[in-house]
């Protein structure tokens, strides 16, 4: 029997290997908005001497190490999170099969998701600046349901165009009212 | 379309159409006129008495302090003065506001036209409306007026205060059967057989359930929610008396006293409680119209829904806990359109509810009204694997789908037993996911996609290997499905 996420016609298109750039810029983002001031906060609060919890921490065998422990967190997250990147960008895909559209994606939460054509609302490649700069684009396809959540992330921008019009047209000759 | 997983559903004999209902004869085509008209006279009465009722009672207890301190309070003509300045300053916006105020249906369209300093148009297409109610609140209906409010498919709807009553159930039925394609004219008279205080039926409409106070009231009794009220006080109040006696301390004595004083909120809250619910449930009817399923309910608010029936995407029946041993069921629409639509049963506002409480009976009445074509009698279950008790030890053995020609239905829960039915034709998307744990286990989950935000669909932790069939088959159903097995 075949796995659930194996590819339901002949084989997964994958994202550009690009995508992997763009999770790792990501993660650097938001360590230096999230992480940074998180674990200078931290460092703030149990500092062993004067620090705002030094009348506790100081009596702990293991006061200074406390003190950056959120800084250790932050490099070892932040370390998985480059480290996983390639694997995370090469678990998205997509296939046509037949009337719809499957995306796959996730790692330990896997997900497949089937979108008919005859229930696409909308499709849209959308562009950000990192997106531009590597010549990449995601595609989403909107239905009529809030919970669908379907896109495409990480396509090499000449692809996302041809399968955005390619969704539209097949919408077109599908789509059945709501 | 072929199920490879349990057994392949019996195909059916076709159905007994039903008695051709009266209203099917369609009424004559008359020529469409213009009609324009302003909202009730008594309007401004209805919308300034809940300002005139607040300072009426500020100034009363203000009145009464004085009294009760000795000290001289203000002279008894302030008081007059105030409230009657309140009164008449309400009555003049009110006024201005109801002179401004017009509503125009013509060919195409509803129109209202409002405002004096800056003006409002609003344009309702008949073709874009998605439902119309009839809403009394208490003071309106005091004075026999009413609320039309129409919903074209935003968030927001438009509402016409105030009508007669009358006069809203009639421009109510005009604009449901504009919205559904007929001819008719806007001044259509209705054969209204009686016009009963608490109900909104016409000549022609069937009645399908009726739900009375006392079934209200054992739903009400026999509830997670009272159970939890209770809980909530009483846990605290036995820990703080148990902890207390165990150290011996004095306080202990006095604890059970303390409880018995907070004991009579406690009985408020649980009159509040069932009051609001058996007043906001009241008398529910639903009826069979000639615009769809129609529900009227409400003791002091009465609230009167019209569900087109084509627009409704799923029904959810659910049985808490402790209806199990009285076999009673609670039935939810999800319909397209309702934005503001809401999920609890103690509001006169527009909600999901297509049966607040009823018998198996009583349900398979509902359920025939909105799909005459569902057989959920024949519909077999796929269970989830025996080793699902890992993660669901409550439920597992309730977890389960079927799937048949027209519908696909889902179980779940285990405080309340969720029954989901989601017919392939509505269905927008499918999903499977499955997390590290569940992966281990061979089991997997499965979500169906529909345009409403307050279910999901979904079976839980089922075979991995009947997964992968059931998403693509149902993605395939949902393509070559139509609904018209279900309508007739």
């Amino acid at each position: 029997v075949a796995g659930i996420f194996s590819p339901p016609a002949d084989r997964w298109i994958k994202l550009s290997p690009k995508y992997a750039v763009v999770r790792v810029v990501g993660a650097i983002i938001a360590n230096t908005v999230f992480w940074v001031p998180v674990s200078l906060l931290w460092a703030w609060v149990f500092e062993p001497r004067g620090g705002a919890m030094s009348g506790l921490t100081s009596t702990l065998p293991f006061a200074a190490q406390l003190q950056w422990l959120a800084v250790y967190v932050g490099i070892v997250w932040f370390i998985w999170r480059v480290y996983r990147a390639g694997r995370y960008a090469r678990s998205w895909a997509y296939a046509e099969r037949g009337q719809d559209l499957c995306i796959t994606r996730g790692l330990w939460y896997k997900n497949l998701t089937v979108v008919p054509y005859g229930r696409l609302q909308i499709a849209k490649v959308d562009a950000g600046p990192l997106d531009r700069l590597l010549g990449l684009a995601t595609v989403t396809l909107v239905t009529a349901s809030a919970h669908s959540n379907a896109s495409i992330p990480g396509l090499p921008a000449a692809e996302a165009e041809r399968l955005r019009d390619r969704l539209i047209e097949v919408g077109d000759t599908l789509g059945s009212g709501l | 379309v072929t199920a490879p997983y349990g057994q392949q559903p019996p195909s059916y004999p076709p159905p007994e159409y039903p008695e051709t209902p009266a209203w099917t004869s369609a009424p004559p085509l008359e020529p469409v006129r213009k009609v324009e008209e302003r909202a009730h006279p008594l309007t401004p009465l209805v919308r300034g008495w809940f300002a005139v009722v607040a300072v009426a009672w500020a100034m009363l207890q203000e009145w009464l302090q004085g009294r009760t301190d000795g000290t001289d309070g203000l002279p008894w003509w302030v008081f007059v003065a105030v409230i009657g300045g309140v009164a008449a300053l309400g009555l003049i916006a009110g006024f201005i506001s109801w002179r401004f105020t017009r509503f125009i249906a013509d060919e195409t369209e509803l129109r209202v036209e409002s405002g004096w300093i800056s003006h409002r148009s609003r344009r309702i297409s008949y073709t874009r409306l998605q439902s119309v109610d009839v809403m009394q609140p208490l003071a309106a209906r005091l004075l026999g007026l009413a609320e039309v409010r129409i919903d074209a498919g935003a968030h927001d709807s438009t509402k016409l205060r105030y009508l007669s009553r009358r006069r809203a159930y009639e421009l109510r039925d005009f604009l449901m059967l504009r919205a559904h394609g007929a001819q008719v004219s806007v001044d259509v008279a209705r054969a209204r057989t009686a016009d009963p205080l608490f109900a909104d039926l016409g000549g022609s409409d069937r009645v399908i359930v009726t739900v009375p106070p006392h079934e209200l009231l054992l739903g009400a009794f026999v509830s997670h929610d009272l159970l939890s009220l209770i809980i909530g006080f009483a846990v605290p109040v036995a820990a703080v008396w148990g902890v207390a006696a165990y150290f011996g301390h004095e306080a202990a004595a006095a604890i059970p006293v303390v409880a018995l004083a907070g004991g009579v909120p406690l009985l408020f809250s649980i009159a509040q409680y069932f009051t609001r619910r058996v007043m906001a449930q009241f008398n529910f009817t639903l009826a069979e119209t000639q615009a769809g399923l129609r529900i009227t309910r409400g003791l002091t608010n009465l609230t009167s829904q019209t569900v087109p029936v084509r627009r409704i995407q799923s029904i959810r029946l659910s049985q808490p806990l402790f209806w199990r041993p009285l076999r009673r069921y609670r039935v939810d629409l999800e319909v397209l359109g309702l934005g503001e639509a809401t999920h609890n049963e103690s509001t006169s506002k527009v909600s999901t509810l297509l049966l607040p409480i009823g018998t198996k009976k009583q349900v398979d009445a509902a359920l025939a009204a909105v799909w005459p074509g569902l057989r959920l009698d024949a519909i077999q279950y796929v269970l989830s694997p025996r080793r699902a008790v890992v993660f669901d030890p409550l439920s597992y053995s309730w977890n389960s789908f079927g799937v048949d020609d027209n519908v696909v239905v889902t179980r779940r829960g285990w405080l309340t037993r969720h029954q989901s039915i989601v017919p392939h034709a509505r269905l927008q998307s499918v999903a499977a996911y499955q997390g590290p744990l569940e992966r281990l286990l061979g089991l997997a989950n499965v979500t169906f996609h529909t345009t409403g935000l307050l279910h999901t669909h979904a079976v839980i932790h089922m075979n991995a290997d009947l997964a992968r069939t059931l998403v693509y088959d149902e993605a395939d159903r949902a393509m070559t499905s139509r609904d018209g097995e279900l309508l007739r």
